[in-house]
């Protein structure tokens, strides 16, 4: 039996206040039409001012921690391109509030793909039996990123947070996590970029266009690394940048609409939460059910890029973690 | 217009079929900003030919438009 990460739980965390398009549109030169046909959405959570990426990832890490009730957490891994601070990292506080102090903990920045990659280094150290059990948590501010008066950039972007609580497991069992795709090209890094919170700068055009590229490649070489035909494919979860990015890789996949998961409507590009978010939430809702082949994949600032497959696990029944050594 | 592009316009980029006309521009075909990147980046798959968002853009009408994917996918 081969060693593998195991999904034990999901937990999600969406700031209180809504802004609609209606809202925007008040402050911004759009309209509500101009901003659904572009981008498929129709509202986003945003942060209050005092709400920080450490508070949401700690409400999101809770949640997990209570439905997945482990007896202890070995690391805890945080995706962000918000932490709240230059230094320290946001991770050691957000372990701390947990009651968690002692885990190794740290930040980890990979834009919008930043999920992807926490999950490869938990499943890394689950596989190589340095942790039993790992907290992978994506928490991003995005809103905080365009410039306040930016129409193009301002609606794309929401603020919140999910984690998924791994557990050491066995290869090809439900849950478990298949073969990780993950990738990055530095000549893109101008496309998608910010030297300060309201200075974002995104290159709609030719984000697309890679986005499409890396999505599309990388999706179908998790689902061969994995042994799955696309057509096996029952609930693709794209990274939710924009509807039409998401339409146009499942088509390109041969994945029908109704086999693709979405949220972008509700919550907008929540930048490392995005992937949480939607499984918590098409877990909790019924559109992902236990024993659907389920893939993952995303594209972000970096330029960054991956994918994985993973069977979704039937999670209402309590997973206690026994304490025996790996 | 081809048949070809016709249907890249309404099944792929959903575009309204009763606005496809050959002498229809691409603003009033339904056609925005995306919707150009979506369609480079369509016929680069499907008849590996490289026609860039300019051209698109450039392009008075689909009539003409179509005219410019012919001669690409013909060589000429």
């Amino acid at each position: 039996m081969t060693r593998a990460a195991v999904v034990a739980a999901v937990g999600a965390a969406l700031p209180a206040s809504v802004v609609s398009n209606e809202d925007l549109t008040a402050r911004l030169d759009t309209t509500d039409e101009w901003i659904r046909s572009r981008t498929g959405i129709t509202r986003r959570h945003v942060a209050a001012a005092e709400e920080s990426t450490a508070d949401l990832a700690v409400r999101a890490a809770a949640q997990a921690l209570t439905s997945g009730e482990p007896d202890h957490v070995d690391t805890l891994v945080l995706a962000t391109t918000t932490p709240d601070r230059c230094c320290p990292a946001t991770a050691p506080a957000v372990a701390t509030r947990l009651g968690l102090t002692g885990i190794p903990a740290f930040d980890l920045a990979a834009g919008c793909t930043g999920f992807l990659y926490a999950l490869a280094t938990g499943a890394g150290l689950i596989a190589a039996a340095t942790a039993r059990t790992v907290l992978v948590i994506g928490a991003d501010r995005l809103a905080s990123l365009p410039h306040p008066h930016d129409r193009t950039t301002v609606p794309l972007f929401g603020d919140g947070a999910g984690a998924l609580l791994l557990r050491h497991g066995t290869a090809g069992k439900p849950g478990a996590l298949g073969p990780v795709v993950l990738g990055s090209d530095g000549t893109g890094a101008d496309l998608i970029r910010a030297d300060h919170p309201g200075a974002l700068h995104m290159d709609g055009a030719d984000v697309f266009r890679r986005a499409v590229d890396r999505m599309t490649t990388a999706s179908r070489q998790a689902a061969t690394a994995a042994g799955w035909d696309l057509g096996d494919v029952d609930r693709l979860v794209p990274h939710q940048a924009n509807s039409r990015i998401t339409s146009f890789v499942a088509r390109q996949l041969g994945v029908p609409d109704g086999r693709q998961l979405s949220n972008v409507a509700e919550v907008g590009n929540t930048g490392a939460a995005s992937i949480p978010l939607l499984l918590a939430r098409a877990s909790s809702d019924g559109r992902l059910k236990p024993g659907h082949r389920t893939l993952l994949t995303a594209f972000g600032a970096g330029l960054t890029w991956g994918a994985l497959t993973l069977t979704w696990p039937d999670l209402t029944r309590t997973h206690r973690l026994e304490g025996a050594p790996a | 217009m081809t048949g070809d592009l016709a249907c890249i316009l309404t099944d792929d980029l959903k575009l309204p079929a009763d606005q496809l006309t050959d002498d229809a521009s691409l603003d009033h075909a339904g056609f925005d900003s995306l919707a150009v990147v979506e369609l480079s980046v369509l016929l680069t798959d499907r008849y590996g030919i490289d026609i860039t968002d300019s051209d698109i853009k450039n392009a008075a009408t689909l009539g003409q438009l179509d005219l410019l994917i012919t001669s690409k996918r013909t060589g000429r």
